[in-house]
């Protein structure tokens, strides 16, 4: 039992640390800060429940104090990233809670992708040219190993939930969406190169 | 302050069950047993990881201490592997950077969607990531609209909104 209320006290210094970590500025990422916040709470509070409550067994704190963290963590990250989450923030604001399909894609879907293209940017990664973007020397290393790893997990395609090996379901769910042919293209749609 | 680092049988079953997850993964990415859609493969190795775990215990009938501890080690080593799992296999950044490599000159930003969708329309993508809260039941195609679900939709948009706001994001 003193185990798991010292793991819960690891979790809540880490909540505390985080929450108030996280709105200071400062060049380092949310991730690298919610690591560690995660990790140095973790010794400062089995330190401090070792003097508080005596003797304990290390792996129950580990386990409570490491599997709330990385909920918390899960819970940030799907916040803080998830395309699918953002637009389901845009649908419970609209009237209805109900979006054209057209304006979700233009307006929160390219955004999003335009952001995401800024960040490559930001992070060193991609760097504007003249005609448009290309990858710097550290972004090529960095997805040539991102390919290493992916190929070692026997991941062939990736980026998309849906499988693009498979047309006929990008049909499918096409027309569930566009019953008529003619409404398929909108403004958002960038023509397919030749 | 004596902390005793030595993990008991049970816990020493739980981690064995956490180094078993990474390895079953990896044994279904190739060859015969290999599953090919990412998200079936990891959810399958997820499940003989803790079926592996659970047939050990039931046999050793650990203390609930122990048994919570190894519970919760196992769940940490899912949730954390999920999340790397979920950024090689659909990560939208990482994916959009290798679009980029996979582009022999610098790339329009029409291009690079063109790219990453492996010239297909934009609208691809943003399908795709409606397709995720279409399968929760989130949100359902209407005609041309799509319209939020009133019961799982609206409470999973109000948690999602309350974390933003405890996290200090932009709503």
């Amino acid at each position: 039992m003193t185990e798991l209320l010292i793991g819960l006290g690891c979790f809540a210094l880490h909540v505390a640390v985080t929450l108030t970590w996280l709105r200071l500025p400062g060049r380092r990422s949310p991730v690298a800060r919610h690591a560690i916040s995660a990790f140095g709470t973790h010794f400062v509070g089995m330190a401090l429940g070792g003097w508080l409550m005596g003797a304990f067994s290390y792996w129950p704190v580990a386990a409570v104090s490491g599997f709330l963290a990385t909920g918390w963590l899960f819970a940030f990250s799907a916040v803080y990233k998830s395309v699918s989450l953002r637009i389901l923030a845009q649908l419970q604001r609209a009237p209805g809670h109900v979006l054209e399909f057209e304006s979700i894609a233009k307006e929160y879907v390219h955004p999003e992708f335009m952001a995401r293209i800024m960040l490559l940017v930001k992070m060193g990664f991609a760097e504007e040219t003249h005609g448009g973007y290309a990858l710097t020397v550290k972004g090529s290393r960095i997805a040539r190993r991102i390919a290493l790893i992916q190929r070692a997990w026997g991941i062939e395609v990736s980026g998309l939930y849906s499988r693009m090996a498979s047309p006929q379901r990008e049909e499918q769910r096409e027309r569930s969406i566009h019953p008529h042919p003619h409404d398929r293209r909108s403004p958002g749609i960038i023509p397919p190169v030749p | 302050m004596p902390i005793d680092f030595v993990p008991s049988r049970a816990i020493g079953w739980a981690l064995a069950g956490c180094a078993l997850l990474p390895c079953l993964v990896l044994a279904l990415s190739h060859g015969p047993l290999r599953i090919a859609a990412p998200g079936k493969r990891f959810v399958s190795a997820a499940i003989l990881s803790w079926l592996s775990w659970a047939t050990v215990m039931a046999m050793l009938a650990p203390a609930w201490l122990e048994l919570l501890s190894g519970a919760l080690l196992l769940a940490t080593a899912t949730l954390a592997g999920f999340t790397l799992w979920t950024l090689i296999a659909w990560g939208f950044t990482l994916s959009l950077l290798q679009a980029l490599d996979r582009g022999v000159r610098s790339l329009t930003v029409e291009e690079w969607a063109l790219v990453y969708t492996r010239g297909r329309p934009f609208d691809v993508f943003a399908r795709d990531r409606l397709g995720v809260l279409f399968m929760l039941g989130l949100a359902e195609p209407r005609g041309r609209n799509i319209v939020m679900t009133a019961n799982r939709g609206w409470f999973l948009a109000r948690l999602a909104g309350w974390f933003r706001r405890l996290f200090g994001l932009s709503q």
